[in-house]
């Protein structure tokens, strides 16, 4: 946690990767700024023409760790794949299944390229102020 | 966290943490590195990273790790574990997410001095021919059956299509195929990613470089290699592109879901693994193989599109402009190999994460005109540093499972290469040295700074050193097209 502020996202030093903080009150909070956070680091550019699209999604897994690198993994494909940025717009987390409604924008560029979402000591931390994570992105 | 105090010295470039340091460790970690570089080396998780490799079941010898170490994620970069193949595991973090992430050298008749004026020219064409960049995308469109013969193909492929010589597959390790390959083990999304990159650099730290040789060690193994002092060469350094993150993220995912069955405990969710002899293990060793047959099949695309450029300029100006394969090495990769463990020869699984084969004078696997040399091992430098051709050792078969370093190795986070050094400034600073760059981002030009890097000759002191490989070449950068 930051003191600042009780949600945000902070990029801290990793020798050769990327490695991202995020911290929030509620754990839907923490999956939203994880987004935002890898969108931040690829720097990506919209296009302002595209009327953009909801979609729905659902994911199931072991654990709430491998329900983000999930997500993440599939933002990133469709970042890299098909041009789309995604943002969660509502989300609900459960034990083992995660699900809600994205909204896609086009994309007309983007900077950085992340090869993948990694497990490197991934945990999600919970502590009376809410929750934080710290992942690692192979870039 | 670890402390100097903790190796014990076993000389002036190999240092080792026993196996009672820490009480899951199967094996000891072995560290190939000068005194110097491995106080460097304690400031990041490397060391930690490589004790927490020691934990793999089936792990023998020694977890080892090359002096271009630094903090990756799983393992250490730089980092080297055997498995037996009968009772161990393959662990796909252990091998990366850029699978056969490798180097390719060409090399030629070219005096630099002939060709000094149109070095500028060379670059520009390189850069025109050769696709880099995020999300950049091939010429060459591909059919999903096309696709999969490339999988499963590998070099093969490029050959009969025209994109390599005989020589070329020849020179590459594998022959640009590893057996055992199999296609139907990629996912959909896999495959889409694999469709339009065919030929593509990406981004990040790789790069197409034109050379100058510039100093010969050994004339005798330079000649057998193709390499001449003055003359100019070309290295590439790309991988398996979507494709192979595809594969990787794939597995690593599905693998938390059945390591429990095997009752396999690990300290990081990034080791994750599976028994080489089980049903998950087999899938993703036939992916893998996948991707990295891809890769290899990448990398010549390249060289034939650098054959197509270096034609553009310079056919009909001056002699003898072609380019020559020298050799084609993984950086990135798991490969089932027969190493002596402790006096006794036993089929391991060799996971090299950001280390590149090795394999001395003798050994099988590696071409013919280089057996009684030892393989050349190319290890790229950071842009306006020299980059360095080795040859492989017997005392590297028997000390370090046939590796050695892969590269200069990090030293400085990408966001600090940002913060300190500006792109631009950069580019006219390694323009005035000589250096012409062709690049799409100034802060990506930054993060790839030279001074992000460690003294590469310092790496290369280290593994002559301990003997894990030998000096042949030393290259220097004169135009560098970065991804």
């Amino acid at each position: 946690m930051t003191p600042d502020k009780p949600n945000g996202f902070v990029e801290i030093e990793h020798t050769a990767d990327i490695s991202l903080r995020v911290w929030s009150t509620t754990l839907e909070d923490l999956f939203k700024l994880a987004v935002d956070g890898m969108n931040s680091i690829i720097e990506i550019k919209l296009d302002n023409n595209d009327p953009g699209k909801y979609q729905e999604f659902c994911i199931e897994d072991i654990d709430l760790e491998s329900m983000l690198v999930s997500l993440l993994n599939e933002i990133n494909y469709k970042i890299q794949q098909e041009f789309e940025c995604a943002k969660i717009m509502e989300i609900i987390v459960e034990n083992e299944k995660i699900s809600g409604r994205l909204f896609l924008n086009g994309i007309i560029s983007f900077r950085k390229e992340i090869k993948a979402v990694t497990y490197h000591n991934l945990k999600i931390d919970q502590s009376q102020k809410g929750y934080s994570v710290v992942i690692v992105f192979d870039v | 966290m670890v402390a100097l105090t903790d190796f014990t010295k076993v000389s002036d470039y190999e240092w080792e943490i026993p196996r009672s340091f820490r009480s899951d460790m199967r094996v000891p970690v072995r560290i190939f590195s000068t005194r110097k570089m491995l106080e460097q080396s304690l400031s990041d998780l490397s060391v930690e990273q490589a004790i927490n490799a020691t934990t793999l079941p089936g792990v023998v010898g020694s977890v080892l790790v090359m002096p271009d170490m630094h903090q990756g994620y799983g393992f250490p970069i730089g980092g080297v574990a055997a498995t037996d193949f009968s009772t161990g595991v393959i662990s796909p973090g252990g091998i990366g997410y850029d699978i056969n992430c490798g180097v390719r050298l060409l090399a030629s008749q070219i005096p630099y001095e002939n060709v000094k004026d149109q070095i500028h020219s060379l670059v520009i064409a390189l850069d025109q021919h050769c696709p880099s960049g995020v999300g950049s995308e091939g010429g060459i469109h591909l059919t999903l059956k096309e696709l999969e013969d490339i999988c499963e193909n590998g070099s093969q492929w490029a050959l009969k299509k025209g994109y390599a010589t005989k020589q070329d597959v020849r020179r590459t390790e594998e022959n640009g195929c590893i057996p055992g390959a199999n296609a139907k083990k990629l996912s959909e999304k896999a495959k889409k990613r694999g469709l339009p990159q065919l030929g593509t650099l990406g981004s990040g730290n790789h790069f197409i470089e034109i050379d100058l040789i510039e100093q010969v060690f050994d004339e005798a193994t330079a000649e057998i290699f193709g390499l001449q002092q003055g003359n100019i060469a070309v290295m590439i350094h790309c991988g398996s592109r979507g494709l192979g993150h595809q594969v990787c993220s794939d597995t690593v995912q599905s693998f938390q879901k059945t390591i429990h069955k095997y009752g396999i405990k690990i300290p990081d969710r990034e080791l994750v693994c599976a028994p080489l002899n089980s049903p998950e293990g087999l899938d993703y060793l036939a992916a893998m193989r996948a991707a990295a047959n891809y890769a290899f099949c990448n990398r010549q695309v390249l060289a034939h599109l650098a054959r197509k450029a270096f034609e553009q300029v310079l056919a009909g100006k001056v002699k003898n402009w072609q380019l020559y394969q020298v050799y084609d090495i993984a950086h990135n990769i798991g490969k089932i190999e027969d190493h002596l463990v402790d006096g006794v020869l036993r089929k391991v699984c060799v996971h090299r994460k950001g280390a590149t084969r090795a394999f001395g004078p003798g050994s099988s696997g590696i071409p013919d005109e280089f057996s009684k040399t030892g393989q050349p091992v190319l290890v790229p430098g950071s842009m306006g540093t020299s980059s360095w051709v080795l040859a492989g050792t017997k005392t590297g078969m028997e000390r370090s499972f046939g590796s050695s370093c892969h590269g200069a190795g990090r030293v400085m986070s990408r966001q600090k290469a940002k913060k300190t050094i500006r792109g631009d400034q950069l580019k006219i600073d390694l323009e005035k040295m000589g250096i012409y760059i062709q690049a799409g981002s100034m802060s990506g030009l930054a993060e790839e700074a030279p001074g992000a890097y460690k003294d590469v000759d310092q790496v290369i002191e280290a593994v002559n050193g301990a003997g894990l490989a030998r000096k042949i070449a030393r290259l220097v950068p004169l135009a560098v097209v970065k991804g």
